[in-house]
Protein backbone atom coordinates (compact mmCIF):
# COMPACT_ATOMS: atom_id res chain seq x y z
CA UNK A 1 0.00 0.00 0.00
CA UNK A 2 1.28 3.47 -0.86
CA UNK A 3 1.90 5.33 2.38
CA UNK A 4 1.85 8.75 0.76
CA UNK A 5 -1.49 8.05 -0.89
CA UNK A 6 -2.90 7.03 2.48
CA UNK A 7 -1.52 10.17 4.09
CA UNK A 8 -3.17 12.31 1.44
CA UNK A 9 -6.45 10.51 1.93
CA UNK A 10 -6.34 10.90 5.68
CA UNK A 11 -5.26 14.53 5.89
CA UNK A 12 -6.22 16.19 2.65
CA UNK A 13 -9.52 14.38 2.17
CA UNK A 14 -10.50 13.52 5.73
CA UNK A 15 -14.15 12.99 4.78
CA UNK A 16 -13.04 9.88 2.96
CA UNK A 17 -12.24 8.37 6.33
CA UNK A 18 -14.64 7.80 9.18
CA UNK A 19 -15.94 10.78 11.10
CA UNK A 20 -14.05 12.27 13.97
CA UNK A 21 -14.79 11.09 17.49
CA UNK A 22 -18.52 11.62 17.84
CA UNK A 23 -19.95 12.28 21.24
CA UNK A 24 -23.03 10.08 21.24
CA UNK A 25 -21.37 6.90 20.05
CA UNK A 26 -18.27 7.20 22.21
CA UNK A 27 -17.92 5.94 25.74
CA UNK A 28 -17.08 8.46 28.42
CA UNK A 29 -13.50 8.03 29.57
CA UNK A 30 -11.63 9.57 32.47
CA UNK A 31 -7.99 8.77 33.26
CA UNK A 32 -6.33 9.61 36.57
CA UNK A 33 -2.83 9.04 37.80
CA UNK A 34 -2.18 7.09 40.99
CA UNK A 35 -1.99 10.43 42.78
CA UNK A 36 -5.37 11.41 41.26
CA UNK A 37 -4.05 13.94 38.77
CA UNK A 38 -6.22 14.23 35.66
CA UNK A 39 -4.46 12.73 32.67
CA UNK A 40 -7.32 12.57 30.22
CA UNK A 41 -11.05 13.17 30.02
CA UNK A 42 -13.17 13.15 26.88
CA UNK A 43 -16.18 15.28 25.99
CA UNK A 44 -18.58 12.37 26.38
CA UNK A 45 -17.46 11.78 29.96
CA UNK A 46 -18.15 15.39 30.86
CA UNK A 47 -21.55 15.17 29.18
CA UNK A 48 -22.47 12.03 31.14
CA UNK A 49 -21.09 13.41 34.39
CA UNK A 50 -23.21 16.51 33.85
CA UNK A 51 -26.28 14.24 33.78
CA UNK A 52 -25.63 13.06 37.31
CA UNK A 53 -24.18 16.23 38.78
CA UNK A 54 -21.86 19.09 38.05
CA UNK A 55 -19.02 18.35 35.62
CA UNK A 56 -17.23 21.66 35.24
CA UNK A 57 -17.44 25.14 36.62
CA UNK A 58 -17.88 28.15 34.36
CA UNK A 59 -14.14 28.60 34.34
CA UNK A 60 -13.61 25.04 33.08
CA UNK A 61 -12.48 23.47 36.35
CA UNK A 62 -13.51 19.82 36.53
CA UNK A 63 -15.93 19.06 39.38
CA UNK A 64 -16.71 15.41 40.00
CA UNK A 65 -20.01 14.44 41.66
CA UNK A 66 -19.94 12.47 44.91
CA UNK A 67 -20.56 8.94 43.50
CA UNK A 68 -17.65 9.40 41.14
CA UNK A 69 -15.41 10.76 43.88
CA UNK A 70 -16.27 7.74 46.01
CA UNK A 71 -15.41 5.29 43.23
CA UNK A 72 -12.22 7.22 42.50
CA UNK A 73 -11.15 7.06 46.15
CA UNK A 74 -11.97 3.35 46.40
CA UNK A 75 -9.96 2.71 43.27
CA UNK A 76 -6.99 4.64 44.59
CA UNK A 77 -7.12 2.84 47.93
CA UNK A 78 -7.25 -0.54 46.21
CA UNK A 79 -4.50 0.43 43.77
CA UNK A 80 -2.20 1.52 46.59
CA UNK A 81 -2.92 -1.65 48.58
CA UNK A 82 -2.18 -3.85 45.59
CA UNK A 83 1.06 -2.06 44.79
CA UNK A 84 2.07 -2.35 48.45
CA UNK A 85 1.37 -6.09 48.26
CA UNK A 86 3.16 -6.49 44.91
CA UNK A 87 -0.02 -7.47 43.13
CA UNK A 88 0.31 -6.31 39.57
CA UNK A 89 -2.79 -7.68 37.91
CA UNK A 90 -5.29 -5.08 36.74
CA UNK A 91 -8.62 -4.97 38.49
CA UNK A 92 -12.10 -3.61 37.96
CA UNK A 93 -14.66 -2.01 40.27
CA UNK A 94 -18.10 -0.98 39.08
CA UNK A 95 -21.07 0.87 40.41
CA UNK A 96 -24.39 2.07 39.05
CA UNK A 97 -25.43 5.65 39.68
CA UNK A 98 -29.04 6.81 39.37
CA UNK A 99 -29.58 10.56 39.38
CA UNK A 100 -32.19 12.77 37.75
CA UNK A 101 -33.74 9.82 35.92
CA UNK A 102 -30.39 8.86 34.42
CA UNK A 103 -28.71 5.55 35.13
CA UNK A 104 -25.02 5.39 34.57
CA UNK A 105 -22.66 2.46 34.88
CA UNK A 106 -19.26 3.57 36.16
CA UNK A 107 -16.54 1.01 35.48
CA UNK A 108 -13.22 1.70 37.14
CA UNK A 109 -10.12 -0.11 35.93
CA UNK A 110 -7.04 -0.12 38.10
CA UNK A 111 -3.81 -0.40 36.15
CA UNK A 112 -0.84 -0.98 38.50
CA UNK A 113 2.51 -0.42 36.82
CA UNK A 114 5.18 -2.73 38.18
CA UNK A 115 8.02 -0.97 36.35
CA UNK A 116 7.12 2.54 37.46
CA UNK A 117 4.60 2.72 40.30
CA UNK A 118 4.04 6.42 39.67
CA UNK A 119 2.73 5.52 36.22
CA UNK A 120 -0.06 3.40 37.65
CA UNK A 121 -3.42 4.64 36.47
CA UNK A 122 -7.11 4.64 37.21
CA UNK A 123 -9.36 4.54 34.15
CA UNK A 124 -13.07 5.16 34.57
CA UNK A 125 -15.44 4.30 31.72
CA UNK A 126 -18.96 5.74 31.71
CA UNK A 127 -21.83 3.88 30.09
CA UNK A 128 -25.48 4.85 29.94
CA UNK A 129 -27.84 2.10 31.06
CA UNK A 130 -31.16 1.37 29.42
CA UNK A 131 -30.64 2.84 26.00
CA UNK A 132 -30.13 1.11 22.67
CA UNK A 133 -26.67 2.58 22.62
CA UNK A 134 -25.91 0.93 25.89
CA UNK A 135 -27.00 -2.44 24.53
CA UNK A 136 -24.07 -2.11 22.19
CA UNK A 137 -21.80 -0.82 24.91
CA UNK A 138 -22.64 -3.78 27.11
CA UNK A 139 -21.13 -5.99 24.45
CA UNK A 140 -17.89 -4.10 24.66
CA UNK A 141 -14.85 -5.85 25.85
CA UNK A 142 -12.33 -3.84 27.80
CA UNK A 143 -8.76 -4.95 27.62
CA UNK A 144 -5.85 -3.58 29.58
CA UNK A 145 -2.61 -3.31 27.69
CA UNK A 146 0.98 -3.37 28.83
CA UNK A 147 3.94 -5.74 29.04
CA UNK A 148 3.01 -7.02 32.47
CA UNK A 149 -0.61 -7.42 31.44
CA UNK A 150 0.08 -9.35 28.30
CA UNK A 151 1.80 -12.06 30.30
CA UNK A 152 -1.03 -12.10 32.78
CA UNK A 153 -3.45 -12.31 29.88
CA UNK A 154 -5.75 -9.93 31.67
CA UNK A 155 -9.05 -9.35 29.97
CA UNK A 156 -12.11 -7.67 31.36
CA UNK A 157 -15.60 -8.41 30.21
CA UNK A 158 -18.33 -5.84 30.44
CA UNK A 159 -21.20 -6.43 32.82
CA UNK A 160 -24.15 -7.55 30.80
CA UNK B 1 56.94 0.22 34.05
CA UNK B 2 54.99 0.58 30.90
CA UNK B 3 52.12 2.92 30.97
CA UNK B 4 48.87 1.12 31.09
CA UNK B 5 46.93 1.22 27.97
CA UNK B 6 43.49 2.44 28.34
CA UNK B 7 41.36 0.89 25.67
CA UNK B 8 39.64 3.47 23.56
CA UNK B 9 36.06 4.02 24.46
CA UNK B 10 33.75 2.33 22.11
CA UNK B 11 30.31 3.74 21.84
CA UNK B 12 27.67 1.18 22.59
CA UNK B 13 25.89 0.54 19.35
CA UNK B 14 22.41 1.94 19.49
CA UNK B 15 19.73 -0.64 19.75
CA UNK B 16 18.50 -0.86 16.18
CA UNK B 17 15.03 -1.54 17.45
CA UNK B 18 14.09 0.41 20.57
CA UNK B 19 10.60 -0.94 20.52
CA UNK B 20 9.13 -3.45 22.89
CA UNK B 21 8.46 -5.85 20.06
CA UNK B 22 8.58 -6.34 16.34
CA UNK B 23 6.49 -3.90 14.41
CA UNK B 24 4.15 -5.04 11.70
CA UNK B 25 3.17 -2.62 8.95
CA UNK B 26 -0.53 -1.96 9.16
CA UNK B 27 -1.72 1.25 7.58
CA UNK B 28 -5.10 2.21 8.89
CA UNK B 29 -7.00 5.50 9.06
CA UNK B 30 -8.24 6.37 12.53
CA UNK B 31 -9.51 9.30 14.53
CA UNK B 32 -8.20 10.71 17.76
CA UNK B 33 -9.31 12.98 20.58
CA UNK B 34 -6.91 14.99 22.71
CA UNK B 35 -7.65 16.88 25.89
CA UNK B 36 -5.23 19.36 27.30
CA UNK B 37 -5.72 19.26 31.03
CA UNK B 38 -3.88 21.54 33.44
CA UNK B 39 -4.42 20.39 36.99
CA UNK B 40 -8.18 20.20 37.35
CA UNK B 41 -8.84 22.55 34.45
CA UNK B 42 -9.62 21.57 30.88
CA UNK B 43 -7.68 23.87 28.61
CA UNK B 44 -8.75 22.54 25.25
CA UNK B 45 -10.30 19.59 23.44
CA UNK B 46 -9.22 18.73 19.93
CA UNK B 47 -9.80 15.84 17.61
CA UNK B 48 -8.98 14.87 14.06
CA UNK B 49 -7.86 12.22 11.66
CA UNK B 50 -4.67 10.25 11.95
CA UNK B 51 -3.05 7.33 10.25
CA UNK B 52 -1.70 4.29 12.06
CA UNK B 53 1.40 3.14 10.19
CA UNK B 54 2.49 0.05 12.04
CA UNK B 55 1.78 -1.86 15.21
CA UNK B 56 3.70 -3.83 17.80
CA UNK B 57 2.39 -5.87 20.73
CA UNK B 58 2.71 -2.88 23.03
CA UNK B 59 1.83 0.06 20.84
CA UNK B 60 1.76 1.58 17.39
CA UNK B 61 2.99 4.45 15.28
CA UNK B 62 0.68 7.30 14.34
CA UNK B 63 0.91 10.05 11.78
CA UNK B 64 -1.00 13.01 13.19
CA UNK B 65 -1.69 16.61 12.18
CA UNK B 66 -0.85 17.92 15.65
CA UNK B 67 1.92 17.24 18.14
CA UNK B 68 1.55 15.55 21.50
CA UNK B 69 3.59 15.85 24.66
CA UNK B 70 5.64 12.95 25.96
CA UNK B 71 3.45 10.89 28.25
CA UNK B 72 0.25 12.57 27.10
CA UNK B 73 -2.73 10.22 27.30
CA UNK B 74 -5.26 10.40 24.49
CA UNK B 75 -7.94 8.42 22.70
CA UNK B 76 -7.72 6.71 19.30
CA UNK B 77 -10.64 5.09 17.47
CA UNK B 78 -9.71 2.52 14.86
CA UNK B 79 -11.99 0.40 12.68
CA UNK B 80 -11.92 -3.33 13.39
CA UNK B 81 -14.42 -4.61 10.84
CA UNK B 82 -16.21 -3.62 7.67
CA UNK B 83 -19.48 -3.58 9.62
CA UNK B 84 -18.47 -0.36 11.33
CA UNK B 85 -17.16 -1.88 14.51
CA UNK B 86 -14.32 0.08 16.00
CA UNK B 87 -11.93 -0.19 18.86
CA UNK B 88 -11.51 2.70 21.27
CA UNK B 89 -7.94 2.76 22.48
CA UNK B 90 -6.32 4.79 25.21
CA UNK B 91 -2.69 5.44 24.44
CA UNK B 92 0.24 7.37 25.90
CA UNK B 93 2.63 9.24 23.63
CA UNK B 94 6.22 8.02 23.96
CA UNK B 95 7.81 10.38 21.45
CA UNK B 96 6.87 12.85 18.74
CA UNK B 97 8.82 13.77 15.63
CA UNK B 98 7.90 16.71 13.42
CA UNK B 99 7.81 16.20 9.65
CA UNK B 100 7.30 18.63 6.82
CA UNK B 101 4.79 17.20 4.39
CA UNK B 102 3.98 19.04 1.17
CA UNK B 103 1.12 21.46 1.23
CA UNK B 104 -0.30 19.93 4.35
CA UNK B 105 2.50 21.65 6.28
CA UNK B 106 3.77 20.04 9.43
CA UNK B 107 2.66 16.60 10.44
CA UNK B 108 3.88 14.50 13.32
CA UNK B 109 5.03 10.95 13.79
CA UNK B 110 3.93 9.84 17.24
CA UNK B 111 4.95 6.57 18.83
CA UNK B 112 2.39 5.46 21.37
CA UNK B 113 2.03 2.79 24.01
CA UNK B 114 -1.35 1.11 24.30
CA UNK B 115 -2.85 1.42 27.78
CA UNK B 116 -6.39 0.23 27.47
CA UNK B 117 -8.85 -0.86 24.83
CA UNK B 118 -12.59 -0.97 24.47
CA UNK B 119 -13.30 -3.25 21.54
CA UNK B 120 -16.27 -3.95 19.32
CA UNK B 121 -17.95 -0.61 19.73
CA UNK B 122 -20.46 0.08 16.96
Amino acid sequence: MNVMAEVCTAFVYPDHCENTVSGQSSPGILVLSRSLQFQYVNRRALELIRNIGQATTESGVIMLPTPLLELRDQMQESLDARIEANIWEPFEMSRVVSERGQRLLLRGFGHPNEVANRDSRIIIVFEEIGSAENDNNQQMCARMMGPELQTAGARFLANS
Amino acid sequence: MTPSKIPPKVEEPANPDRRGGTRVQKIQPCVYQLAQVAGYEIVKFSDGHALALNTSPGGFLLLMPQPTKKGQVFEVHAPVSAEGERAVKLVAACWTRELIFGDAGKIYLVGVTSLFELASLI
